[in-house]
């Protein structure tokens, strides 16, 4: 797939860089990446790493609280940031004639962040007033529940905001240690996009990065053979329209992108528009689920296949019995090779149509760089030639045979 | 049908129809037709029916996107430039020769009614639905998009027939970014007039209450306080875009400092200011705990007090009109986000480079003009509140002391 002209290198600090040229990009998008999500979390510090997220905001050795977002918002910039399961990053999307300021200001405040206890409570404030507020949010609610049922003794089970009394157990002093553990250039990457000035080499070299030395190593942190629940688990939730059921299978984590490329094609197939096989039976015929979608929760400690149904409470078993009846079915489908055909053309179209903005591309080349995928646009073309043969995706079809979990939120 | 060509992306190809006339043209007892039909116009046309119509696009791994919103009907088919001349003909079919079936309106009956059972989950879609109607009385942007579920369960399929008669007849704009269709080249059109200073609701407004509540088991209260504005083609719209900047574009922006930052009291708070054919509402929306409810309400009204009584200082009308005019490049980034803001601004009389002309006339606006609008149309404003039922009826009090 030729989705755009990308350079690696590697800063002094020992900071991997990736810079993407998209030449009528309006804005450039510098995107900080740190292996700091939730994973990293001890297990008594739920929210820790999003909490650090919403700090790093608060100022640095030379950026009062504030000044970052003013400088930023004056220099016709926008920022934000994003706590993962595994990583979070820090982003600035900037015209490309005031990228260097951008830059300095992005890594003097992410790498060299100085709290304070006035901004530490009131921000701990903040995030109680984010979680109260995700409760509204059914779905994510819902979610949520569901993600803590599935996996067995893994951080997966987590929610990213924590609760309310993990957040109050949190002290200033963890922050601290969870940034100089985790912050560091051999746990971190750039990734720049858009219309690069010529210079830019030269700006990057020069940008202030931490140094990588006498620091920890956060490889040493591993999780592994971690397995899903099998089975059903039911849940009650008040204030619902419809009931949701969940069924999930463990599939290979984010390291192994062949096998994700492979799932994510199945599930095309499964609920990707009107004819495609859940969607068709379910939905357009027998009009007894009110929506139902089909995708990955890709981790790199883990993934899902999940199918999620909204529906009435009373055709929770039908629609469960209906879906697994489907995936035996097809396997032996006459119309497979058409159908995988129709896949392919839908996952690669909406690979490129969701990698077009500066933003879009930062995201997608940080994000595998940080887990040391170099050049994934040449992994992903190779991955879709091997799952052109109908052969190669049964295999893969096959494990959606097996044992699942099931979550169902009933309507109280 | 009007068609413009807009060279962008090349490797994405678009076109975006814009119909006039949306969920505001449903009859009083008909609210959820105009959504039911955009639904239907896309379940099969001429010679093929809903699977065949969507196999086709699946085929080509194309997507087709719809929605109708209060001032019209948005359609817009997206796929990669190599296949987009198969699909292109598609557009006219489904708008000139839809196959509107009896089963296929059935069905997008059903989905409509499941759609506005669904929003319900969410507090803040009954909080706003309320808020709409204390602000727009019996205008049409008092109901919901999504209908009225007794409304829906009224519409009949001659009803959709009779409404697709109608919907042939109304004003129809088309954008794409594919040169092969010889249209007429958008940056060569005459720029339009972009100013009507026409109050289309009428300027006097008869509020019978501004205030409404609704109780939830959420543990969060949800405040919603603005009033109605001025149409999106007003010569006073910009002024009104710069105080949303203010108040609420970025980590600078007031309503980030005065609540989450100063405070700790709400993670979320923004102003709400869409493009509207008619009088737009402006409004500022928030969520709370239970226990900072009072407080907060007290800030807000604060705020809404200095808005009709002080002028912004210099520098930050500066920044909000530097915030004001960079949104335009982060907000419009995708083709699909540039093609829709223009077909839109095309729709309302409005040259479709406005956003790439507003700097000059950004310029011009002062902070005593910006305090002459808000007098002009901030000075009523409604409130709604939805949450547990002690904290509104403790809220009203503070409100009823107020207003």
């Amino acid at each position: 797939m030729d989705l755009a002209n990308v350079k690696y290198w590697e800063h002094p600090s020992k900071t991997n860089c990736v810079f993407v040229e998209e030449y009528d990009s309006p804005l450039i998008s510098i995107d900080f990446w740190f292996k700091a999500g939730i994973s990293f979390e001890e297990k008594e510090k739920v929210g820790l790493a999003h909490f650090l997220e919403h700090m790093i905001f608060k100022g640095s050795k030379l950026l009062k609280s504030g000044e970052f977002d003013l400088r930023i918002e004056a220099l016709g910039g926008f920022s934000n940031a994003s706590t993962g399961y595994d990583d979070v990053h820090y982003y600035v999307d900037i015209p490309p004639s005031n990228v260097e300021e951008a830059l300095s200001l992005l890594t003097n405040l992410v790498l060299f962040p100085e709290f304070n206890e006035r901004e530490f409570n009131l921000e701990k404030k903040v995030i109680i007033e984010e979680i109260l507020q995700s409760q509204d949010q059914k779905d994510e609610l819902i979610f949520n529940y569901f993600l803590k049922s599935v996996w067995i003794d893994h951080p997966y089970t987590k929610s990213i905001l924590g609760e309310e009394e993990n957040i109050n157990e949190i002290e200033l002093n963890d922050l601290h240690n969870f940034h100089k553990k985790y912050y560091i250039p051999i746990n971190s990457c750039l990734a720049i996009a858009g219309k690069l000035p010529k210079n830019y080499l030269e700006i990057f070299n020069n940008c202030e990065l931490r140094d990588s030395k006498n620091l920890f190593d956060s490889r040493q942190i591993c999780i592994v053979n971690k397995t899903i629940r099998k089975g059903r688990k039911i849940e009650f939730f008040k204030d619902i329209e419809f009931s949701r059921i969940f069924m999930a299978w463990q599939i290979p984590s984010s390291k192994d992108q062949k096998n994700i490329l492979g799932y994510e094609i199945i599930s095309s197939i499964l609920t990707d528009g009107r004819n495609s096989i859940l969607n068709r039976s379910l939905k357009e015929e027998k009009q007894i689920v009110e929506s139902i979608h089909s995708g990955i929760h890709p981790g790199e400690f883990g993934s899902l296949f999940i199918i999620e149904a909204s529906l009435e409470r009373e055709n929770l078993r039908k629609v469960e019995d209906i879906i697994s009846n489907l995936l035996q079915k097809l396997l032996t489908d006459s119309d497979l090779n058409n159908k995988i055909k129709k896949a392919l053309r839908i996952v690669k179209s909406n690979y490129i149509f969701n990698l077009e903005t500066s933003s879009q591309l930062s995201q997608f080349y940080g994000n595998h760089l940080l887990w040391g995928r170099i050049n994934p646009q040449i992994e992903l073309s190779k991955n879709f030639k091997y799952w052109k043969s109908t052969e190669n995706l049964k295999k893969l079809m096959k494990s959606l045979l097996q044992d699942n979990f099931t979550f169902i939120a009933y309507r109280k | 049908m009007k068609s413009y060509y807009l060279k962008l992306n090349h490797k994405i190809s678009l076109a975006n129809i814009w119909i006039e006339g949306g969920t505001s043209l449903d009859k009083k007892d008909e609210k959820g037709i105009n959504q039911i039909l955009c639904k239907l116009l896309t379940r099969g046309c001429s010679k093929y029916d809903n699977y065949e119509f969507s196999d086709f696009l699946d085929s080509y791994g194309a997507e087709l996107n719809f929605e109708a919103f209060e001032d019209g009907i948005s359609i817009c088919l997206k796929s990669l430039s190599e296949y987009f001349d198969k699909l292109f003909p598609l557009l006219n079919l489904l708008i000139e020769e839809p196959n509107l079936y009896e089963k296929e309106f059935i069905y997008c009956k059903k989905e409509s009614l499941d759609y506005l059972r669904k929003s319900k989950e969410n507090p803040f879609n009954i909080a706003f639905n309320n808020f709409k109607k204390i602000i727009y009385i019996d205008h049409p942007y008092s109901f919901n998009c999504l209908g009225e579920e007794e409304s829906i369960k009224r519409i009949k399929h001659y009803d959709i027939l009779k409404e697709y008669k109608l919907l042939k007849k109304r004003k129809k704009y088309l954008l794409t970014n594919n040169a092969k269709y010889n249209f007429l080249n958008l940056k060569k059109i005459k720029p339009l007039n972009h100013f009507k200073d026409v109050n289309k609701l009428g300027s006097k407004l008869l509020i019978k209450n501004n205030y409404i509540e609704h109780y939830s088991n959420s543990k969060q209260i949800i405040i919603i306080i603005g009033s109605q504005t001025c149409p999106y083609n007003s010569k006073d719209s910009l002024a009104l875009k710069v105080l949303e900047s203010y108040l609420s574009y970025g980590m600078s922006s007031l309503l980030f400092k005065v609540f989450r930052e100063n405070n700790g009291l709400t993670y979320d708070a923004g102003v709400f200011y869409p493009s509207r054919k008619f009088n737009a509402p402006f409004l500022i929306y928030l969520s709370v705990s239970e226990k900072n409810a009072s407080l907060t309400l007290n800030l807000l009204l604060s705020i809404w007090n200095d808005l009709l009584s002080k002028k912004i200082s210099e520098d930050e009308l500066s920044l909000a009109k530097l915030k004001l005019n960079s949104s335009f490049l982060h907000h419009f980034r995708t083709c699909e986000d540039i093609i829709f803001r223009k077909v839109r601004l095309l729709s309302l009389d409005m040259d479709p480079f406005y956003d790439e002309k507003a700097k000059d006339r950004l310029e011009a606006i002062s902070s005593k003009e910006i305090l002459a609008l808000t007098k002009k149309y901030l000075n009523y404003p409604c409130i709604s509140v939805s949450g547990s039922k002690h904290v509104c009826k403790y809220l009203k009090k503070i409100w009823d002391r107020k207003y």
